[in-house]
């Protein structure tokens, strides 16, 4: 279990889901697009479906909330079977954020939020408070944004609305294909941010499906790698898939540079700094919670071994280059006996 | 809650910023919306001075008085209006039906292409004969004659939504009505109604047609004078029936307006 | 286009190409350049050698009279061209004024009112005769033949049912029926002759009557028939007197007792560069106007519209009947 997923776990929000030998055939086809696959996702973790393309990860998460009814399988979400509910009333309680966002160029930024609440028969007050907090929430002044129409905004901005849009009837559960595809690299990268940002506070149970491996492991608490069928290859925290790969398959999407992927993944908190250390010309400096990436980015850069961790404009730590190679070296060796340990009970999960 | 330690700044628009804003509503209407109403007008205007100050054949005279010339035109507006509603009546729904079976859509094409390619006197007389003559055979008659276009451009209508739009809609957790009348036909309202519009435009041109089986209409006077030579009458006539036409185009283009949403106008 | 609906759109093209060009093969009759006839009291040698087209409206009692005229004509030795069946009034004076056809016959009435544009009627049949003749000699070029003494006029007219039902057989008897009854006084017209100055304003006042335009449908002449047969939608329709389809619907015109309308005599008409080449056209023609009665039109016309008998058929029975030809 990933850090970040035992931190969620403390609230109690969102709920647990689970497949049980899920399939979806299709008339006319020879093999499944999803064939059994079977999982549990803990409340209020993120769940990565990540798989090249056809392995069927969207199929899979369009049947958790019925866009695409399952040949044979059951699903839950908390203690109800999906089938036996009122397909639309479940979609109601599901946030969805799609690629193409999906936004209703007809309605005004702030009707398209209030949609749910709308349908869930919520009164106009706390509608409308709603819109304005989620619209602050993503980002955007709700005074500026909210009588604006879609295509008066930029893609980026869209995407914020599409995702406050879910996010507008507080579902437990969210299921999110792509989200954040549509958009250039740097918007991405700081969509990417602010949701886990939101993540921390709403703690909500996710299903993300993404073919970009690097995502998965920004994202996820853990991560599905998918086969064809969406057979599971490997479900695992990312640092595990970094450091372990079940087999080639993985591996290759895993592709080079795994160990200067897992940086990215820790972030930086007080128990990890060394002592401050003054304030020089050329020093490097980087915000407390920045990634060990960051900081070695940082430290690349500036042609210094280390680099001034700040909080509030004051140094509360640093990081030196020589103790991430000290920590580099003991993540090896837990790694291999980790290895070693479950080649011995095989269990694949540790 | 929101924690205003993780919350990014929020964005405002900024001068200089390059997203695609534009903050002004457009306008509803322009003066140019107006050119085709003056124009109508000083048309009319000037064939109903004519009319009264020319030396007119006798007929022309007695048929074409301001009475006679009103009623008309008011029974044109009402064949047309009808042809119009009904068209709309049977078209629509029958779109919405073509993009949920899909299987239906070459009968359905088929049906409302041989309306149009028969002759409408041809439907005309055929109604006729099957029921009665009058104004409602003959609406019906034309409703085939003009259904065409707005089945046909429901169809596109709703065929060139967004995927996406369609399956936010789904997954949101909407209705299958809900997505019908809350976004797919919003959305397609502006090719509907340029159909809408041009089955009007039809059907007030094609009413004359319904002279002969009294359908009433400013055909009446377009066919004596005809019938009679009197070009001053037929002229008249004629000209009354295209404003006519222009006018309820115009006034459909109003309605389009006011209809389409304004996130797409 | 998806190729399957493009493949569909081209085969539906097809069949309706193929239908629409063997409809209209079907619905053309062949026209016979020459009709094959032995000249009886006709001289057989007056036109010899000369190419007449003759022309035509297109209701039956013209097209009975443009068979008379066809096989007249060639019984005179013509080589005459079937170019019967025109559309319309307009149409077929045009093309003698183009010269499409040579020949037409066509009613003083209309000439007066239609084609000369005169808005008051000359309720003498002599009187008008010899006016249209006049004047369409001096403005247009047109000579107008001899007149065929049979009177094709309006008349108002009701089921035999009705007349016997309500003893109504004058137009007289209508008027007072109308006032009596305004609410059953309703009325089936032509177009054209409710804009006449010839038709229903002057037929309405001469008998004092006033009848609400709302208990009046206009409709195609035909139409006019077949809503008087079925009697839901008028009572009282108009008629032309010597059209067949009164006696096939037992239909009775109502007498015009006041004499209102003008009695509109049939003539050949020619131009007058063909009268001036060909004046025999006109001569072997007269012989056959003066036999065309109000009786014997009747009759023809119900031949064709009651008995469904070609006019090529009833054209040379009559002719032979005469005596004109073999």
């Amino acid at each position: 279990m990933s850090e970040r997923t035992n931190r969620h776990l403390e609230s109690g929000a969102g709920l647990p889901i689970k497949l049980i030998d899920v399939t979806k055939t299709y008339p006319g086809m020879t093999v499944n697009a999803v064939d059994e696959i079977s999982m549990e996702i803990e409340a209020g973790e993120i769940v990565v479906l990540v798989g090249p393309s056809g392995c069927g990860k969207t199929t899979t998460m369009r049947m958790i909330n019925r866009l695409i009814e399952p040949t044979s399988g059951q699903i839950f979400i908390g203690d109800d079977d999906v089938m036996g509910l009122n397909e639309v009333e479940l979609r109601r309680r599901i946030g969805y954020v799609i690629q193409q966002i999906g936004l209703f160029p007809h309605l005004t930024i702030a009707a398209n939020i209030a949609l749910v609440p709308r349908m869930l028969k919520w009164e106009r007050k706390r509608i409308a408070e709603r819109v304005d907090e989620l619209l602050a929430l993503v980002g955007l002044e709700p005074g500026d944004f909210r009588d604006r129409y879609p295509r008066q905004l930029s893609g980026g901005q869209q995407q914020r609305i599409g995702v406050a849009r879910a996010l507008a009837a507080d579902p437990p559960l969210m299921l999110m294909d792509e989200p954040f595809g549509a958009v250039d690299p740097i918007t991405r990268e700081r969509l990417q941010n602010e949701f886990l940002g939101l993540q921390e506070q709403l703690k909500k149970t996710i299903v993300f499906v993404t073919h970009d491996f690097d995502e998965a492991i920004k994202m996820g608490d853990r991560i599905a790698v998918l086969r064809a069928g969406s057979h599971i290859a490997q479900l695992a925290s990312p640092e595990e898939i970094l450091r372990s790969p079940a087999d080639d398959f993985v591996a290759g999407f895993v592709g080079e540079a795994a160990t200067l992927k897992s940086l990215a993944l820790h972030r930086l908190a007080k128990d990890d700094l060394a002592p401050p250390v003054e304030e020089r010309a050329g020093l490097p400096e980087v915000p407390l919670g920045a990634s060990l990436r960051d900081a070695v980015d940082a430290m690349l850069e500036s042609g210094h071994d280390v680099v001034r961790v700040m909080e509030n404009g004051q140094s509360c730590g640093s990081v030196r280059m020589s103790d991430l190679l000290a920590r580099g070296s003991k993540a090896a060796a837990n790694g291999a006996a980790a290895r070693a340990g479950s080649a011995e009970t095989g269990d694949p999960s540790s | 809650m929101v924690d205003p330690s993780i919350t990014p700044p929020t964005e405002t628009t900024r001068p200089g910023r390059t997203a695609a804003v534009s903050p002004e509503r457009p306008r509803l209407f322009t003066w140019r919306d107006f050119v085709i109403p003056l124009v109508v007008a000083a048309a009319v205007g000037a064939e109903v001075y004519y009319l009264n100050t020319a030396d007119l054949s006798k007929i022309v005279e007695a048929q074409m008085t301001f009475d006679r010339i009103m009623d008309s035109t008011v029974e044109h507006i009402q064949l047309a209006l009808a042809v119009t509603g009904l068209v709309l009546a049977i078209a629509i729904p029958l779109g919405v039906a073509v993009t949920r079976v899909r299987w239906l859509e070459p009968v359905a094409l088929l049906v409302a292409n041989t309306g149009q390619a028969v002759p409408s006197i041809g439907l005309v007389a055929i109604v006729a004969l099957l029921w009665d003559i009058g104004f409602w055979p003959v609406v019906v008659a034309l409703t085939l004659f003009a259904v065409l276009p707005v089945l046909r451009n429901t169809i596109v209508g709703l065929d060139q939504i967004d995927l996406g739009i369609k399956d936010a809609a789904r997954g949101m957790g909407m209705s299958p009505s809900g997505v019908l009348f809350r976004v797919e036909l919003p959305l397609a309202v502006p090719v509907i109604a340029a159909g809408a519009r041009t089955a009007l435009v039809l059907a007030v041109a094609t009413i004359p047609i319904g002279y002969f089986v009294g359908a009433g209409g400013l055909g009446d006077q377009l066919m004596q004078g005809i019938k009679l030579s009197r070009n001053q009458q037929m002229f008249a006539a004629a000209l009354f029936v295209a404003c006519l036409a222009l006018i309820l185009d115009w006034l459909g283009g109003v309605v389009e307006r006011l209809l389409t949403p304004a996130g797409i106008r | 286009m998806t190729r399957g609906r493009r493949v569909y759109a081209t085969a539906f093209a097809a069949v309706v190409g193929l239908a629409a060009t063997g409809l209209a093969g079907c619905g053309l009759e062949e026209k016979d350049e020459t009709t094959d006839v032995e000249a009886g009291s006709v001289d057989p040698t007056a036109l010899e050698g000369v190419t007449v087209t003759v022309g035509s409206k297109d209701f039956d009692e013209q097209l009975i009279i443009g068979q008379l005229t066809l096989q007249m004509l060639s019984a005179a030795g013509a080589d005459v061209v079937d170019e019967t069946n025109i559309q319309g009034t307009n149409a077929s004076r045009q093309a003698l004024v183009t010269g499409a056809v040579d020949v037409y016959w066509d009613y003083t009435g209309t000439g007066w009112i239609n084609h000369l544009g005169h808005d008051e009627p000359i309720p003498d049949t002599q009187e008008l005769y010899e006016a249209v003749r006049q004047e369409d000699l001096e403005e247009n070029g047109l000579v107008w033949g001899q007149y065929a003494p049979m009177n094709n006029t309006y008349a108002l007219a009701v089921t035999q049912e009705f007349s016997d039902e309500n003893d109504i057989t004058t137009s007289s008897d209508m008027a007072e029926f109308a006032a009596a009854n305004p609410d059953e006084a309703t009325v089936c017209l032509e177009s054209e002759f409710a804009g006449r100055p010839d038709g229903w304003d002057g037929f309405q006042r001469a008998y004092g009557m006033s009848i609400p335009d709302g208990n009046i449908t206009e409709v195609g002449t035909g139409v006019v028939y077949t809503e008087l047969d079925k009697g839901e939608r008028c009572n009282f329709g108009e008629v032309f007197t010597t059209d067949g389809r009164i006696a096939a619907l037992d239909l009775v015109p109502l007498e015009d007792d006041k004499s209102f309308f003008p009695i509109y005599a049939v003539c050949p008409i020619v131009t007058e560069e063909t009268d001036n080449e060909h004046p025999e056209i006109l001569e072997v023609l007269a012989p056959l106007a003066e036999t065309l009665d109000t009786e014997t039109m009747t009759e023809l016309n119900a031949q064709k519209s009651a008995e469904g008998l070609k006019e090529e058929d009833i054209a040379r029975d009559y002719l032979q009947e005469q005596g004109f030809i073999e």
